[in-house]
């Protein structure tokens, strides 16, 4: 059996002392940052990054996800506790998980997402072994005109999945691609919108601008409506479930699972989209829907369940492809990168240690969120009750402590704070900063690519669309622009995402 | 005139980026498509993004009426600005003074701010950043820089 020789492999690289602890180092700190009321995992994760640079590929890696696990379910806490979701992926969570910790059933529903994400995180972690090496075969054949296309459909998917205006989002999307050429061309060896200025010679970093748009930008825009924060959080206690609500709880997981597997595959897709369609799935075919809203531990399973099996599942489009499906994605590659890995097929045939030992640790890790979170639930709610003010200009230390660690340059500082203000700037015009992220990270790739497929047809930019697969996949860019676009699916699409 | 000011302003940003980035990208060779000089994929880029930008805000001429919530220069400003400062006295001043002075600036952002707090909780972040990134990690960053401490 390949599968269990490849997981047996993993195991040995996971399972030594120190990728442990890094493990579970990183839930821990990921879950401490998380649990932080308006710091979603992206902040968190782009915070926490450069604590994870000096440590060996795996050890980094394990790590990272660690702490993407642990933000994930920190955000779900503050959701359940205080009705503050910290991210996108846990507003569904608040709905029926704020209630039910008002009517003194915290401890039920914390368990309820602790226990729900682990299995979902079992089942997609099976998934990822289970698909990714053959994916990962096809991947191997794709020549630069399939991974251009490629790249355009997963930059156009995103946004399509995602809300708020399509003309906009494609927008970020260029600019963030524009971005990313900022700095030395690899090709010619001439700077490009450098301003002849040394510090952007490498380029922008990927750090700088994610802490910059997602933490200075949030911080700014938190500060804006800073409303009495409800000081009473309800006492935490009954963290067990019993016979009954595990009755109760297995189907709403399963498929919470399923729908969170599948929909995290998709590029774009991820556990926001995943928790979204789970909840709204559920409260339609749930025999006990009327509750629903109203503190129903239904409307906490299947959502918690599909957010992380999506959040699990979004790797194998960047383990096998090397495509980044969501933001979270986009700094992992950026993280490989600076690891010296490129992201794509070839990492799990040059290095199935890593590659084993991460999707081994993934399960890991999942296993450390239930048995570490659950019984510090005292101390995730000691940090949540810091006000808010208090907390900011801490966060904004770490922010700049963090850029100037990278290369001990300040240049980096005054390029954050400059994110930090067009960060600001675009939320104010309802432009989402995460398609901008994802262009940012593959505008480099996508002009490689694109220069090696016009090369080898000699300048006959068709190649793109003579062959097969990279015709299917700009055939499935196109198709789902217009399918978006017409007018009675966008109605539809606003919507979804306006859950009540 | 302007029906949607979110998507006009978005579309003028982004107009006035890809203007720019076209021509910037002038100064690079462009190429054939066989043989792509480095300004190739700028100048593409940069004109998709003009012309989205155009669309965006042309589109905003018609339609429902969507107004741009205030903007707070002051926060931006509070936020930012101490920012930039650590990175101009990181070096020099050392990371304690750094630290000290973002905190008790930045909250002062806030409507809440209270100076006592946030000399308080400055002079706790600096005690724990310093050992934490200092001693623990070991960043090049001593607590008191060449400014204050002749050696």
């Amino acid at each position: 059996m390949d599968l269990i020789s490849n997981l047996s492999l993993g195991l040995e690289s996971a399972l030594t002392l120190t990728n442990l602890l890094y493990c579970l180092g990183g839930v821990f700190l990921g879950t401490l940052i998380g649990v932080l009321p308006g710091l979603g995992p992206v902040a968190t994760i782009a915070m926490l990054l450069p604590a994870t640079f000096s440590l060996p590929p795996v050890s980094s890696l394990i790590m990272l996800s660690g702490i993407y696990y642990g933000a994930q379910y920190g955000g779900s806490t503050t959701a359940i506790l205080v009705n503050l979701p910290g991210e996108s992926s846990s507003v569904v969570t608040a709905l029926d998980g704020y209630q039910m910790a008002r009517q003194g059933n915290a401890g039920k529903a914390l368990a309820t997402a602790a226990i729900g994400s682990f299995i979902a995180g079992t089942f997609a972690t099976l998934l990822l072994a289970m698909f990714a090496p053959p994916l990962a075969e096809i991947a191997l054949k794709f020549g630069p005109s399939e991974y251009f296309s490629l790249m355009v459909l997963g930059l156009v998917a995103s946004v399509v999945l995602a809300h708020g205006s399509l003309l906009k989002a494609i927008g970020m999307i260029v600019l963030g691609l524009l971005l990313g050429l900022v700095g030395t061309d690899v090709n010619s060896g001439m700077e490009r919108f450098t301003f002849e200025n040394a510090n952007l010679a490498d380029g922008i970093g990927f750090v700088v601008l994610a802490m910059g748009m997602f933490g200075l930008g949030e911080i700014i825009k938190n500060l804006e409506d800073e409303h009495e924060r409800s000081s009473s959080i309800t006492k935490v206690e009954g963290l067990m479930l019993n016979k009954e609500d595990f009755k109760q709880i297995a189907a709403p997981v399963a498929r919470g699972t399923l729908i969170g597997s599948l929909l995290g595959i998709l590029p774009g897709g991820g556990a926001m989209l995943a928790s979204f369609a789970a909840y709204s799935i559920e409260k339609k075919i749930s025999k006990n829907s009327a509750n629903f809203g109203k503190g129903a531990i239904e409307g906490v399973a299947a959502p918690e369940s599909a957010n992380n099996a999506g959040a699990q599942t979004s790797f194998i489009p960047l383990l096998t492809l090397g495509i980044p499906s969501n933001p979270v994605m986009a700094l992992m590659v950026g993280a490989m990168i600076i690891q010296g890995i490129t992201p794509g097929p070839s990492v799990m045939t040059e290095q199935p240690a890593l590659f084993w030992g991460l999707i081994v640790s993934m399960w890991i890790g999942n296993l450390f969120l239930v048995v570490l979170n659950l019984p510090m639930i005292g101390l995730w709610v000691k940090m949540i009750s810091v006000p808010y003010h208090h907390l900011f200009p801490a966060i904004l230390v770490f922010c700049c402590i963090g850029v100037i660690s990278l290369n001990n340059n300040a240049f980096d500082v005054f390029l954050m704070a400059g994110f930090g203000v067009l960060g600001y700037l675009f939320t104010k015009l309802e432009c989402e900063p995460a398609p901008m992220l994802l262009g940012f990270i593959l505008g480099p790739m996508m002009e490689e690519y694109l220069r090696r497929a016009l090369l080898i047809s000699r300048g006959d930019p068709t190649v793109l669309v003579t062959r097969p697969i990279s015709a299917t996949m700009l055939a499935l860019a196109i198709i789902s622009l217009i399918v978006v676009l017409s007018p009675a699916i966008s109605k539809k699409r606003e919507e979804a995402f306006q859950e009540d | 005139m302007i029906k949607n000011q979110k998507d006009f302003w978005a579309g003028i940003l982004f107009l006035a980026f890809g203007l720019a980035g076209a021509y910037l990208a002038q100064e690079y060779p462009f190429g054939t498509a066989t043989r792509m000089g480095p300004g190739y994929f700028p100048t593409v880029l940069s004109g998709l993004l003009a012309a989205i930008g155009a669309a965006c805000a042309v589109r905003a001429l018609v339609g429902n009426r969507v107004h741009i919530d205030a903007i707070s220069l002051k926060k931006t400003l509070y936020v930012t600005a101490p920012v930039f400062v650590f990175g101009l006295i990181v070096k020099g001043a050392g990371l304690v003074p750094a630290t000290l002075f973002v905190i008790i600036a930045s909250a002062m952002a806030s409507s809440r701010f209270n100076l006592k707090h946030a000399v308080a909780i400055s002079l706790g972040m600096s005690l724990f950043c310093w050992a934490v990134f200092s001693l623990g990690l070991g960043l090049p960053m001593p607590a008191f820089g060449p400014w204050l401490i002749k050696e």
